[in-house]
């Protein structure tokens, strides 16, 4: 089901929003016990709000695209009165007091939300497994990961338990998991959609987007979360016109991909390599120039990543000391407030969100400073100018997005270093801070700054053409 | 740069954390590895003092705003200001209760 099905079948009266809602919920009841997408449901709000799509329908009101249409929210994004505990026992308890900006928006918009989707403990992770709670399941095939961090909104969209899902992208987190699960993820430009209400994990890196079945629901919702936010100093003013929905086929003509050589090389698997082949191909049958290019420094992403990602981490993570937002039972050894936080911490935080604050203290510490934190700062910069210089040739990037198929549970989990490599590919556009499309199969579109119509526009041809 | 035990109890003693032998063994294991990885960084030519550092993935402007008066958070009516001390785990007559501190 698409989010244009779905409006049309609610305008035609094929169905009343609450039925909708009802065989979610149905769908829900019958797989998620086995695919584990959602860490809770809220019934009763979803349905009032239902409620109200349907009395728009009797009184014959005009519908926004995005009436009724229910839609799974990660967890570690704010649904006024809802939990939020993004996946972490820290957090266990907690509801949230006001909604994300996001959120709003899509209020206005009718949406309803089903539920709120599992995650690597604050959006930590490649494969859903660092959820202080639950493991998801990919539901193409159970035996393997979802990817992750945003594991349960691609798992919840793919086995058709939400029509569409919001995630976060710090490193990837929206479009692994995405194609992982074999459906579309955005993660816009940085600065395109407010932050206010995401708790925050990196915050020079994060971004709210979408994950849904094909391109053109993508470009519904993010046309309906982008904008400027008062409440987010980093959201930026810029708006998106029609061409979102309707990229005009001539401006596609004249484009050029280009495609790194950095990120074609050996290592990644022959069956990745073939799908994004065959995608490139596609491209060309639609008469789009492809050119091949640099980004020298693309070798040096993930250690910059892992150094400015955990400093950012450590310092965002700081906040939680389990007696505000949720309250870790009180130990009998803690007597004063610092064995308190010692404790909270201890007991609150799992094994990777330990591993990153203590990255992140020493990439900040005094004496390490300079070699680490300072240096990647400039190296970032570098790699920005990398794609400054390739976009003056290039219309979009082409590549893979992840350098495996979705790898087994369990398999990864007890060596850090190499989860980390699954990232390699996605985390130059949140350096970069640039938009980026992860289609299926296995391939993904990086754009200029705010230039997310020309990824969707490319996507929708792709998509028609591929039907 | 080998992170020694030592190192892992300094750096936990800053983070507010208190690690078990078993997580002590690991860590020092997992975050060797990682740092090992960063050496990279040190062939990267060009990083010198001419390249600015940049904080955020945009080039960002400042942004000021007239201050307002307004409900608290996301309160929606005068009603619902006292939703702060709400959300708080614990509360007694609209006072944040918390363990004693002194």
């Amino acid at each position: 089901m698409t989010i244009r099905k779905f409006h049309e079948g609610l305008t035609n009266k094929v169905f009343s929003a609450r039925e909708a809602l009802a065989e979610f919920y149905k769908t829900i009841d019958a797989h998620d016990d086995e695919i584990g997408a959602y860490l809770s449901t809220d019934r009763d709000a979803a349905h009032t709000q239902a409620e109200e799509v349907d009395r728009m329908v009797d009184r014959g009101e005009k519908l926004p695209f995005l009436a009724g249409v229910p839609l799974a929210i990660k967890d570690n994004i704010m649904v006024k009165g809802e939990r939020c505990t993004a996946a972490s026992k820290i957090l266990d308890g907690y509801t949230a007091m006001y909604d994300a900006t996001v959120i709003k928006k899509l209020r206005n918009e009718k949406a309803v939300f089903l539920g709120k989707t599992n995650m690597d403990e604050f959006a930590m992770g490649s494969s859903t497994e660092n959820s202080a709670f639950k493991v998801t399941k990919n539901p193409r095939d159970i035996t393997k990961v979802p990817g992750g961090s945003s594991g349960g909104s691609a798992a919840a969209v793919a086995a058709g338990l939400a029509i569409a899902a919001l995630g976060s992208d710090t490193g990837g987190s929206i479009r692994q998991p995405a194609d992982f699960c074999g459906i579309v993820g955005l993660k816009p430009t940085y600065g395109a959609v407010s932050r206010y209400g995401l708790i925050a994990m990196a915050s020079s890196l994060d971004q709210i987007g979408p994950l849904t079945n094909t391109v053109e629901d993508a470009a519904i919702m993010f046309q309906a979360i982008c904008g400027e936010d008062p409440r987010d100093a980093t959201s930026a003013s810029v708006t998106y016109g029609d061409e979102l929905l309707n990229f005009p086929i001539a401006h596609m003509h004249a484009m050029t991909i280009g495609l790194p050589k950095e990120y074609f090389i050996t290592g990644v698997a022959k069956e990745v390599m073939k799908n994004v082949e065959n995608a490139i191909k596609r491209f060309k049958d639609l008469k789009v120039r492809f050119k091949e290019i640099s980004l020298p420094h693309t070798k040096h992403a993930l250690s910059v990543y892992y150094i400015l990602m955990t400093a950012e981490a450590s310092a965002n993570l700081a906040r939680f000391e389990g007696i505000r937002y949720a309250r870790v039972p009180v130990a009998a050894s803690a007597e004063t407030i610092m064995e308190r936080y010692v404790v909270n911490r201890s007991h609150g935080f799992g094994d990777e969100a330990k591993r990153r604050i203590m990255l992140g203290t020493f990439v900040l510490s005094s004496g390490h400073y300079d070699a680490y934190y300072a240096k990647a700062q400039k190296v970032r910069a570098l790699i920005r100018r990398d794609f400054d210089e390739a976009f003056k040739g290039v219309d979009a990037i082409l590549t893979p997005v992840s350098p495996t198929p979705p790898f087994a549970l369990g398999e990864k989990t007890s060596d850090p270093l190499t989860m980390y490599l699954s990232d390699i590919f996605t985390i130059t556009a949140n350096l970069a801070g640039l938009p980026a499309l992860a289609i299926p199969k296995n391939f993904q579109l990086i754009g200029k700054p705010f230039r997310e119509a020309d990824l969707l526009g490319l996507g929708q041809q792709y998509e028609r053409i591929n039907q | 740069m080998l992170i020694t035990k030592k190192l892992l109890a300094h750096l936990a003693h800053l983070a507010r954390l208190e690690l078990t032998e078993d997580e002590t063994t690991r860590f020092s294991k997992d975050l060797t590895a990682i740092v090992r990885h960063f050496k990279d960084l040190d062939s990267v030519s060009g990083a010198d003092a001419a390249v600015p550092m940049i904080g955020g993935g945009m080039r960002l402007t400042n942004i000021m705003r007239t201050d307002r008066v307004s409900l608290s958070g996301e309160a929606e009516s005068v009603d619902e200001e006292g939703h702060i001390v709400r959300a708080f785990p614990d509360s007694h007559e609209g006072h944040l209760k918390v363990q004693k501190i002194l």
